[in-house]
This record gives C-alpha cells, sequence and structure tokens, in this order.
C-alpha cells in the first residue's frame, strides 16, 4: 500500500546540480512543475558553472496502485484476465501493484479511485451498462486518475454512446470516428515508433483490422500511425497513444497469437508503454529480484515422488527412494547452498499410503542446517477449487467412476502370503485412495479432506521430523496451484509464508515476457506468491521426457536477467527428479552453476517474504530526488531504471548500505535494521572513486555485492561493523577509497572466528572472502588499517 | 531269446568292436606294454563319450554366446545403463559408426542427460542416413527440445524436402510467422500448399499476405478455393474474398457467393457493408441485386435498396420504397434512423423522413445526430418540420454548429446575425456537401462583401475527420453514403470486434487468452 498521506509538513531541499552532469536530471524535471523553473534557470547561466539554490518541496506519497477493472462474466476471476496474466508481471517490474475490481459487482465510488495511480482496462466484450462506466470514468478522470486502455474502451459503444466515448477519450488526447476498418490490405504504417512497437513480434505485415482514432491534442504521443486510402480520402489512425493522462493501445496491437506454434507474444513493448502511460514518474522500485547487489538464488522442491524407486546408477537395488538420491546428490552435497523441501504429509504416513522409509529421509533432511522445514499439503490436492465447497460424497463417486487396475493373480498371491506371515502388503498401484491421475482431487483420498489438517496438520507433520524448535517455514502450493481464499488465509494463519504456481517461462519455447508471470495472484483479500522459475515438470511435458529437458532453465534464467532483471534464480523441482539420472543431472547442473555464479543464495519464505513486502511498502517523496521508504517488510532492494548517470548520495541518504550496477539499472541495498530508509540520489560523478571516506558523512565503505546479506550497518569515522548472514563463502566486495586498507574481523557472540588485513584496489574495491558459516548470523567489522 | 540275452550279445559285439579297435592302434600305433593302462582306460567308454559331450558343449557355447550388441541390450535391460554406455563408447572409440550404435548412444545419452553428446550422435546418424524421414523427424524434435531454433527450421526444411508432412509444414510456417520473416512464411506457405498443404487458416493467411503485396488475383484464387472446400465463415475471410473479386473485376461472382453466404445466415452488417462495397464499384444494379436477394421487409439490408435508388436519382419509386419500408420495419434504431432520415431527405420527402426520426424518437438522438439532422432539415428549407426538431437542440449544440446557427438566425429574420455568424465559418473545416449548405445561406442571408471574401478564400481540404488533404472532393451522393457508412461502420465496429481479427479460432470464447501457459501439477 502507498502512504496516502498528502499534508506532509513543508520541508527545504537544498539541491547542487552540475550543469556538466544536467542531462542526468532532465527526465526528473521534466514531470515536475517546480523543476521547470530549475531547468530555465539552468539554461540562463553559463554552461560548467555549479551554483546551488534551495527550492521548497511538497513530501507526498508514492502512489503505486492500479486499479484493474475486468468483468467476471468473460474472465472467470481475476487472476483469468489478460491483465493478471500479461500486463501485471510489467507493471510490478516498474513498481506498481494491480487491484482487481470486478465491474459486476459495481463501480467504486470515484473518490475512493483518487487512490490509485490509474485505471486500467482491457475489455473485450460488452460490458454491463457502458454508458453508466463511461460516466464513472469521466468523473474519475476529471479527478486526476489516469486511464490506460487496452482493447476497447466500453463495449458496445454505440451510436448513443459516442459523444460519451470521445468525452473519455479527449482526456486522452485522442477521438474516436466510430469507424472500424476490418480490410486493411491497402493500409501502411507510416511511423512506427521503435522503443514502443516491434517488441517481441513486428507489427503483422498483413496489419490487422484498426479503428480510426484522431489524436486532437499536440500533447498526446503517437507511437504508430498508419494510413489507408478510402473512396473518403486517406484515412488515417493513430492505434497506439501515450499522453499525461494515460495510454490507449488498439486491441490488435498489444499482443499477436500464432495458431500454429499457439504461442503468442507482445506487439507493444509493455514495459514502455506502462511507464509512459503512467506519467514517467522516476521512484525507488522495490526489487524483489536482488539483495546485496546480486540476484537472489532459491531452490524449493515439492515432495512429489518422495517415495519412487530411482533408476539412478549407484542407487538401482530395486530399494533406494528418490528422495534419497536427491538427499545425498543434490542436499548433502550443497552445503552452501539452501533448499526448501516441501514433504506431503500423506508421504509418510502408513495410514494414507505413505512409507516408513520415507520418514526416516525426512529426519535426515531437515536436521540440515541449510534445509529449510516445509510442506507440500497434507493429501496433495491437485484441484484447489474442488475443495472450496468440499462434498466427499461426490470425492467418493469420483473414486468409484476412476477405479484403479485390479490387482493380477500374482500380486494377489503375494499380498495373501505376506498377510499370513503377518506383514503388511502395499502397492499404491492398486489402491482405490492413492490416486494415480490428476483426473481426481488429490492424491489421497483415505480421508475426507479436512482444512486444518490440510494446512496446520501438514506443517506440524513436518515439523515433526525436524530437530526441536526448527519451524516450518513455508507452504508450497500443490496440484494445478490455484488455491481459494480461505486455503491461502490458512497459511497466514499458520504463520508461514506461501509459494508456487505462476510456472515462469522465457525461451524458445515460451517466447514471451507473457510467459512470465505477476510476483503473485490476488484471491478476494489473499495473496499467492508465485514460484519464480518453473520446475522440471512443464519441461519434461509432464514427466514424459526427455527427462533432462529442465536444462533448458538456462534459457529463461539468462532472458530473465538481461537486458532487465525481471526474476530472481530459482532451482524449483521435486522429489521425483531422483528417479531419472537425466533429471538428477539437470539440477546439480543447475547447483554448480548457483555455486560459481554471482549470486546471493536465500532460503525460499524470504523470498517469499520480499514478494510479500513488496506490496505492502510505502513511499513517501521527501525532496526532489529523495524518496523515505517504509513498510517494507523484507524487501531490501529498490531500483532505479534507465540510471546509468545517477548514483546514490549517502550523505543524505538513511540506512543505505550500497548499490550496484546492472545493465542500465541502479540497484540500492537497504538496510533491514533501519526501519525509515531514505534513498537520496545525485548525479553521478565522472569518476567512481570515492573520496574522503569516513569522513564529513561519507561513509567509509560501502556495499557493492555480496553473497551474504548484511543488517544493522554501524559506523564511525574509522570503523563500520554489519550483521552478517548467508550460506557458503563470504564473498562481499565494499567500496571506499582506492589503497586503503582494513582489518577484517569475523565474530560471532563476541568470540572471534578470523581476522585478516584486506586491501581496497586501485578502482576502491575492497573485496573479502570469508569462510565461516553464516547461516547463524555473525559480526564482520572493518577498521581503518592505514 | 529274451531281450536281455540279446542286449548281452549287442553288448558283447561292441565289446568285440572296440577291442579290435583297440588291437589295431596298438599295431598301428605300436603302443608298448607301458601303455597298456592308458589304453585299459579309455577302454571305459564314458571316457570317451563325455569329453566329446563337453566338447561339443563348449564348441555350442562358443557359437551362441551373445555379441556385444546383445550385451548391451541385457545390461541395460538388468538396469545396468552406465555399462552399456561404456561398451558403446568403446564401440564408438574402436571406429564403430553403424546405426545400432550411434542409435543406443543417443537413447543413452539422452537418458543420463547428456545432451550435447546425444545431439552429435543424432547428428551423426542422420548424416549417414540422410533420406529416412523417421531420424530427421528425430532430429528436429532433438532441436526443437533443445530450443536451437536455427537447427530446428532447417531440419524442418530437410525434412519437408525428403517429403511433405502436414504437420512439419503447419510448424514451420508458424516458427516464420512467430521470427517475424513474412518472405519465409510466405515462401513456405506458398511451397507448402503446391505440395498438398491444404490447412485453412494458414491458406487465408496467405490470402492475407498476398493482398497486403497486392496480388489480388492469387488472394482471389486462393481464398476462393477455401471457400468451395469449407464454406468461408468469417466475415472479415468472406470480405476478403468479395472485395478481392471486386478488385480483379469479377463483381458477379462476388456477388453470387456472397448470395449464396447470406442467404444461409444473414448478417445483416456485412450484407451492408457488400452492398456499399458494389455501390463503391459503381455497381448500383448488383448492390440492389445483392440487397434485394437477402433481405427481408423492414430490415437494415432492405433499407439499401431504397438508399440505391435515391442514388440513381429514382425518386418516385424511393420515395415508394421507403413508406414501404417504413411500415414493414419493426426495430428502429439510430443507425437505421439516421439512415432513413438521410434518405428521405434525398429524395425530397421531408415528412417521410420525420416520421422515420420520429417512430425512433427524437428526443433519443444524440446532440451531434439531432445537430446534422436539425442542419440537413434547414438547409433544405423544411422549416416547420426543423421547428419540431429545436425543441431538442441544446444551446451548446446551437453554438458548435454555425450553419445551423445562421440558419436558425435566418428563419428569425435576424440577417444580420446570421451574416455575423456566417462570416466567421472555417470553409476548410466543410465537406462538399456543407459547403454547399453555406453557399445557400450565403445567398439567402445576402452576400456581403464580408462574405464575398469568405466564398473567394482558395479551399484546401474537404474534410472529414481523420480524412487528410489529400482526399479526393467527392458529390453529394457520396457524401450522404459517407454518412451512411458512418452509421454502417458503427455497427460493424462492435460486430466484429467481437469476433476479434487476431483471436485464435481455438482459443475459450470470450478469452483475449490464446497463449498457451506452461502448467505443473
Amino acid at each position: 500500500m502507498t502512504n496516502r498521506s498528502w499534508k506532509k509538513p513543508r520541508q527545504h531541499a537544498s539541491v547542487t546540480l552540475c550543469l556538466a552532469s544536467f542531462g542526468a536530471f532532465v527526465r526528473f524535471i521534466a514531470v515536475k512543475l517546480v523543476a521547470l523553473g530549475l531547468i530555465l534557470l539552468a539554461l540562463l547561466l553559463p554552461s560548467r558553472v555549479a551554483f546551488s539554490f534551495s527550492i521548497e518541496f511538497q513530501g507526498r506519497g508514492v502512489k503505486r496502485t492500479i486499479l484493474a477493472l475486468y468483468d467476471s462474466a468473460v474472465d472467470e476471476s481475476a487472476s483469468n484476465t489478460p491483465i493478471h496474466k500479461l500486463a501485471e508481471m510489467p507493471l510490478n517490474h516498474l513498481g506498481y501493484i494491480v487491484e482487481f475490481h470486478d465491474i459486476r459487482t459495481g463501480l467504486p465510488a470515484p473518490e475512493t479511485v483518487v487512490r490509485h495511480r490509474a485505471v486500467m482496462s482491457w475489455f473485450t466484450q460488452a460490458i454491463p451498462d457502458a454508458s453508466a462506466y463511461l460516466r464513472w470514468l469521466d468523473e474519475v478522470m476529471a479527478g486526476g486518475t489516469r486511464l490506460i486502455m487496452l482493447g476497447e474502451l466500453a463495449p458496445p459503444e454505440t451510436l448513443e454512446m459516442q459523444p460519451l466515448v470521445n468525452k473519455v477519450l479527449a482526456r486522452l488526447g485522442i477521438r474516436s470516428a466510430d469507424n472500424f476498418q476490418e480490410l486493411t490490405f491497402k493500409a501502411r504504417a507510416t511511423f512506427i515508433d521503435p522503443d514502443m512497437m516491434g517488441f517481441e513480434r513486428k507489427l503483422d505485415k498483413a496489419i490487422p483490422g484498426f479503428p480510426i482514432i484522431e489524436r486532437i491534442s499536440p500533447g498526446t504521443r503517437t507511437h504508430l500511425t498508419i494510413e489507408m486510402p478510402s473512396v473518403l480520402g486517406v484515412l488515417r489512425t493513430h492505434p497506439v497513444t501515450t499522453s499525461e493522462n494515460g495510454g490507449y493501445v488498439a486491441l490488435n496491437f498489444t499482443i499477436d497469437h500464432d495458431q500454429n506454434t499457439n504461442r503468442g507474444g507482445w506487439v507493444l513493448n509493455p514495459f514502455n508503454f506502462f511507464r509512459l502511460a503512467l506519467g514517467d514518474e522516476r521512484f525507488p522500485i522495490p526489487d524483489v529480484t536482488t539483495l546485496s547487489g546480486r540476484r537472489i538464488y532459491f531452490s524449493h522442491i515439492d515432495g512429489d515422488g518422495w517415495n519412487n524407486l530411482t533408476e539412478v546408477d549407484g542407487y538401482r537395488d530395486g530399494k533406494s527412494l528418490s528422495v534419497e538420491v536427491v538427499a545425498k546428490e543434490a542436499i548433502e552435497a550443497y552445503p552452501d547452498l539452501p533448499v526448501s523441501v516441501g514433504l506431503i504429509a500423506g508421504d509418510v504416513q502408513p495410514l494414507l499410503g505413505g512409507t516408513l522409509e520415507g520418514i526416516k529421509w525426512a529426519r535426515r533432511l531437515f536436521a540440515l542446517p541449510h534445509v529449510e522445514v516445509a510442506s507440500h499439503t497434507h493429501t496433495h490436492p491437485y484441484t484447489w477449487q474442488f475443495f472450496e465447497s468440499y462434498d466427499r460424497e461426490k470425492e467418493l463417486a469420483m473414486i468409484r467412476a476412476y477405479r484403479p487396475p485390479d490387482m493380477p493373480v500374482r500380486e494377489r498371491m503375494t499380498a495373501a502370503i505376506m498377510r499370513s506371515a503377518g506383514k503388511a502388503y502395499q502397492n499404491p498401484r492398486y489402491d482405490p485412495f492413492i490416486a494415480g491421475t490428476d483426473n481426481l482431487p488429490r492424491t489421497y483420498l483415505r480421508e475426507a479432506y479436512n482444512i486444518e489438517r490440510e494446512f496446520l496438520g501438514a506443517l506440524k507433520m513436518s515439523e515433526m521430523f525436524a530437530p526441536p524448535g526448527k519451524r516450518a517455514a513455508l507452504y508450497q502450493w500443490s496440484g494445478n496451484t490455484t488455491p481459494f481464499e480461505s486455503a491461502i488465509e490458512a497459511t497466514r494463519k499458520a504463520g508461514v509464508r506461501n509459494i508456487n504456481g505462476g510456472d515462469s517461462r522465457l525461451d524458445a519455447e515460451f517466447p514471451s515476457v507473457g510467459y512470465v508471470p505477476a510476483i503473485s495472484r490476488v484471491v478476494g483479500r489473499q495473496r499467492q506468491i508465485y514460484a519464480v522459475n518453473s520446475n522440471e515438470n512443464t519441461y519434461t511435458n509432464d514427466w514424459t521426457g526427455p527427462f533432462g529437458g529442465q536444462m533448458m532453465l538456462e534459457h529463461t534464467l539468462r532472458n530473465t536477467d538481461s537486458p532487465r532483471r525481471l526474476k530472481g534464480f530459482n532451482l524449483y523441482y521435486h522429489m521425483y527428479s531422483g528417479e531419472k539420472p537425466a533429471a538428477l543431472r539437470a539440477i546439480t547442473h543447475f547447483m554448480q552453476m548457483a555455486r560459481t555464479s554471482s549470486v546471493v543464495p536465500i532460503a525460499a519464505s524470504r523470498y517469499a517474504a520480499m514478494a510479500d513486502g513488496f506490496f505492502d511498502l510505502e513511499m513517501e517523496q521527501v525532496d526532489l530526488f529523495s524518496w523515505a521508504i517504509t513498510r517494507r517488510g523484507a524487501v531490501e532492494t529498490v531500483r532505479f531504471d534507465e540510471a546509468a548517470k545517477l548514483a546514490v548520495d549517502f550523505v543524505n541518504s538513511v540506512g543505505v548500505l550500497g548499490e550496484n550496477r546492472h545493465d542500465a539499472a541502479l540497484y540500492v541495498a537497504l538496510d533491514p535494521a533501519v526501519s525509515r530508509a531514505v534513498v537520496t540520489l545525485k548525479a553521478r560523478p565522472e569518476t567512481d572513486l570515492v573520496a574522503g571516506a569516513g569522513r564529513q558523512g561519507v561513509p567509509l565503505v560501502t556495499l557493492s555485492e555480496g553473497r551474504w546479506t548484511l543488517s544493522d550497518a554501524k559506523s564511525s569515522d574509522c570503523l563500520q561493523s554489519y550483521v552478517a548472514q548467508g550460506f557458503g563463502p563470504g564473498d562481499i566486495a565494499f567500496r571506499t577509497e582506492k589503497g586503503r586498507g582494513f582489518k577484517v574481523r569475523v565474530s560471532r557472540a563476541g568470540a572471534t572466528l578470523s581476522e585478516e588485513i584486506r586491501w581496497a584496489n586501485d578502482r576502491g574495491q575492497l573485496a573479502i572472502s570469508l569462510q565461516a558459516n553464516a547461516i547463524e548470523p555473525l559480526d564482520i567489522t572493518l577498521a581503518c588499517h592505514d | 531269446m529274451t531281450e536281455a540275452a540279446v542286449f548281452k550279445s549287442r553288448l558283447g559285439r561292441l565289446r568285440s568292436v572296440y577291442q579290435r579297435v583297440s588291437d589295431w592302434i596298438e599295431g598301428v600305433w605300436g603302443w608298448t606294454t607301458s601303455s597298456r593302462p592308458v589304453l585299459r582306460s579309455l577302454q571305459r567308454p564314458y571316457l570317451i563319450v563325455m569329453p566329446t559331450l563337453f566338447a561339443g558343449a563348449v564348441a555350442i557355447g562358443v557359437a551362441i554366446l551373445p555379441g556385444e550388441e546383445e550385451r548391451i541390450a541385457a545390461l541395460e535391460r538388468d538396469g545396468q545403463p552406465a555399462r552399456a554406455l561404456m561398451m558403446l563408447e568403446a564401440r564408438f572409440a574402436r571406429g564403430d559408426r553403424s546405426n545400432t550404435t550411434l542409435f543406443n548412444l543417443q537413447r543413452l545419452y539422452d537418458f543420463f542427460g547428456d545432451g550435447e553428446k546425444g545431439r552429435t550422435a543424432l547428428e551423426l546418424l542422420a548424416a549417414q542416413r540422410p533420406r529416412d524421414p523417421i531420424i530427421q523427424r528425430q532430429l528436429a524434435q532433438l532441436y526443437k527440445a533443445t530450443q536451437d531454433e536455427p537447427a530446428y527450421i532447417k531440419a524442418l526444411q530437410t525434412q519437408l524436402a525428403l517429403r511433405y508432412a502436414e504437420p512439419a509444414c503447419r510448424e514451420l510456417i508458424g516458427l516464420h510467422r512467430r521470427r517475424n520473416d513474412y518472405e519465409a512464411e510466405q515462401a513456405t506457405l506458398k511451397d507448402c500448399r503446391a505440395r498438398g498443404y491444404r490447412r485453412s487458416e494458414d491458406l487465408v493467411r496467405l490470402a492475407f499476405l498476398e493482398m497486403a503485396d497486392e496480388r489480388m488475383g492469387e488472394a482471389a484464387q486462393i481464398m476462393m478455393l477455401v471457400d468451395d472446400r469449407r464454406r468461408l465463415a468469417v466475415g472479415r475471410e468472406r470480405l476478403l474474398l468479395f472485395m478481392a473479386l471486386l478488385e480483379t473485376k469479377r463483381p458477379e461472382e462476388a456477388v453470387r457467393r456472397a448470395t449464396r453466404w447470406l442467404k444461409a445466415a444473414l448478417d445483416e452488417d456485412l450484407a451492408i457493408e457488400f452492398v456499399y462495397k458494389l455501390i463503391e464499384a459503381n455497381r448500383n444494379d448488383l448492390a440492389l441485386q445483392l440487397a434485394t436477394a437477402v433481405s427481408k421487409s423492414g430490415d437494415g439490408v432492405s433499407l439499401t435498396v431504397g438508399e440505391v435508388m435515391v442514388d440513381k436519382e429514382e425518386y418516385v419509386a424511393a420515395r415508394a420504397f421507403l413508406t414501404g419500408w417504413l411500415q414493414q420495419n419493426k426495430t428502429m434504431d439510430l443507425d437505421l434512423a439516421i439512415r432513413f432520415v438521410s434518405a428521405g431527405l434525398d429524395c425530397d420527402e421531408p415528412g417521410l423522413a420525420m416520421l422515420g426520426a420520429e417512430r425512433f424518437g427524437i428526443d433519443r438522438f444524440g446532440q451531434d445526430d439531432l445537430g446534422r439532422l436539425a442542419e440537413m432539415l434547414i438547409a433544405r428549407g423544411l422549416g416547420p418540420v426543423f421547428d419540431r426538431v429545436r425543441a431538442y437542440l441544446k444551446p451548446e449544440t446551437i453554438l458548435a454548429n454555425p450553419l445551423l446557427a445562421a440558419g436558425i438566425e435566418m428563419r428569425a429574420g435576424r440577417l444580420e446575425q446570421a451574416r455575423a455568424v456566417l462570416v466567421r465559418v472555417q470553409l476548410d473545416r466543410l465537406d462538399d456537401r456543407r459547403l454547399d449548405h453555406f453557399t445557400r445561406l450565403v445567398d439567402q442571408a445576402g452576400r456581403t462583401p464580408a462574405l464575398a471574401a469568405v466564398l473567394r478564400e482558395p479551399r484546401v481540404v474537404a474534410a472529414t475527420p481523420a480524412v487528410d488533404a489529400r482526399a479526393p472532393l467527392v458529390g453529394p451522393a457520396q457524401a450522404r453514403q459517407r454518412i451512411l457508412r458512418r452509421a454502417v461502420a458503427n455497427k460493424q465496429l462492435r460486430a466484429k470486434q467481437r469476433a476479434k481479427t487476431n483471436q485464435p479460432a481455438t482459443a475459450p470464447a470470450g478469452s483475449l487468452l490464446p497463449f498457451q501457459f506452461p502448467s505443473s501439477p
């Protein structure tokens, strides 16, 4: 939620601008009325003259929410809408939060919409009472809220509604000529804005049908112009426009879909479009992809296939389980890489169909310090909707309908002999209460579904196998990963984070950012956090092979890191990956990659907490280039895009640990121990060398990047200390004055673990590599050693 | 003689034979007394039989020992694929490039997830068997699975060069399209079509691409083929074929097909579009023929019959037709009301036009439309009729329309005020019809020097919104068509946007999401 306090005390900001670097600020200043004066003043003064002056700045909350309207008669729920599936991720990336509203429940009072930065719609079908909607929209826009319109404005736009339609469109600086051109073979695009169009797909050679949209305001930017000769003359349309009041894209100019390969792609550049349509305002973007200046890495395993027999060489004795292989080859072998293991309670409950052997491995895994205890449900629901209004009778009928195969005579004889010998015989293949197919609502069907047991019970079951005091921290959604509201609520009540769903892909098979999901899915008042990457199931064609398909995750990892870092690095798989050598090889490949690449390994629940924090975070612009950030939960990084010419002004910032750059973005690491961080920007100096470190407010060292996360920074003239936590070796790079020496001391509870002298290089980089175990937090102190 | 006695006698004979053989050996080989014990031992038959049997067994055993291939298969079956792979690799290292070795190598590398080596093995195999469609398909699938798109495209092309396959064509066309390589897409479509590819959606796509290249003949040919095989159902496709036929000077064929489509299921908007396209092509006769063939009394299509009559200046017939049409009409909406009023006024039947307007409800017209209607009435000097409309006009509507304002002033006898309004009119913003109206008003108000100067000013643009200066000047009939088309286009906008030209047929109704998202259980 944003801070909606508009009546902050007036503050004075002293801004010193160096005209030589003035260009870096032009984007800021252009959108600020106050700053306009600055530009004029600057233009009047001779260049390369530094000057300073004071201006007054009214602090204000940054509006980050967008009200997305949808029609539940067309899209059953918010998560089925194109806004959620296609537009929300780019909006999240730009720092915005989407709040959905079903127009079938009535329109919100216009005065309540003021808190949103924009209203957004992507209608394709007739909506109820379109005229009333248009009147409402007009009122909302009159109140200063922007409109982002993809597709049609208010279908059906009848002739009677045209004046109203055009009244609303006029606020966007456009007008509808109420004319749709279906046959476009004579049409030609006479202007294409390369920054806006042809993002993933070029404008089709056979231009799709278009409405005639005129531009009526010079302030409206057109990003595409199409002209077509007709008997009436040359028809000209502007199907993609942005203005200070929002943006418009005609339906056929957003995405393109190819039927043959059944894949879609953006024609429009959604990042640029939303940025411009939302006012192109710069503010620190809460970032959930990066910590300590590095891309995050986390891994989580769904327990599916825990008890499956493995085919992996060395374990292929007919007794070894998948979990054993994964435990030995992918978990115990990588103590420097945290992993969350989601146990299905049913897998370790013989009454339901689980095995005792599985319990042994649960205990062994959860005892490992880098393993996070998690639950992957109690009975493994496949179809969550079924349990929203659960009916046991209906479930029993389904069980009867999907009968397992008949037990062959040999099996029966074996079972009889074992029973006569007083031993239990179990083969899940023939147990009607263990689903062998997702046509049934869940895997373990013997007991009636119970929400208490499914959540709290499952989490307790996981904890039962963990060492005393080690609590379950995460609930990993199963099946179709679309839980209902009270299910998500149950995880919140149990005090754990939740994750899964989304199935992010961005590779040659799914070649669009449209396949990269938003951070979360909202269900009623609850929020489900999506996993960051997809798992091996989508890479192996529903586990039918090729079983090494997850190797292709590498493409998604690369494409979601550059040219913009859309997602972190999430190694997500199931226990059944321990069944196949190829699948296991893919996993270990990525674990090696995580071990050797510049990432910061964290627990999966920490990512989920960061994702939750994204939505709670509030920020207030306290000065022209300064923002106060509060209620940020676990979000510890903010980002500025297109910031090659910007840098953090550490002297005027509070609770900022350091900065790092990736492509054109500036990542700012915040101190978790400071509840109200203030990030202030300045023009990037010509050289990144630090001068006067430790004096006149210039910090002694600042964090560039690190494999561990730092907090609670304390500094004095010649001493800087942090609390650090992390997995694996503590490779950390600081920035300071070139050539300076530091005594680096690592301690825990006062006891020194290591001490060494390190010197900054000629570029002012101070690199340290600490070998201590930092899973439990420890202290790092850097003292001058000049 | 008992059987036992027979057996004994035979055994005795055997012994004597054996003895003779022994003696012979002794004689021939010269074995001495010292070798007697050996000979004695040889005299026991089983000592000969058993080694012979053993040797035979060994020989047979060696003969039927499993070969390396069988051993590899057995190792795999016994759950030792790593050993099997080692053997295969050893064979490969020895220079064995047989199909079996390469095939098994690829399979086992795949099993162990060693993609690079698996790919090499399969590529070698494919190179050895360039004409094996199964191997080529397998190679293509491997490239697809490993997301090597350029190699995948090449493999599909090789596969197609070898043997036509619809799935390969479909995939290749889609890939080119996805990569924005329209030239390659078009070329592949043509090539595949020549070899028997008949997927309607892709043929329609080819027709659109041909049309974009202004090859109307080809487009028409393709669309006719699709229409003959599978009657075109989508309005946009029908329109495309209709236009392609008109552009290639085959209007009769266009009307024949349109009549067939519309008689099967009347799409009023499309029918009207066809009629207007025919009018644009100056084929009023065919327009009338089509409208008559597919319309019902009182519907929107049948109104076009009256409009065509007006266009042909058959005013008496048009009046009679419009009167009948109004009686038959059951559902008057704004589109129809505007068209009817316009047609009524054009055939000098203001009373009839007003009847139509009142049937719809004058109060239901938007102010813009009402302003236009009032302007038309006043332009034709239909003061009393205009007065019935005047009551519904808002002052801002009148202010926004100087021609209407001037007309009202003149009707009130305030010529001076009328002239003052007319002087401010920007002629550049008037189309021909309204310019004609303006001239008439100036004449009625009296040509003052100022107004005369306005009329002398060069007029650059005959503009309707979104029509630029290059637009040809159009006569009154076309001007009316423009108004009508505006109404029609609006209806089409709604109808066709529902159809969503870029929405795949497979997408669920109402969904904008043709994307197939990855999903996992």
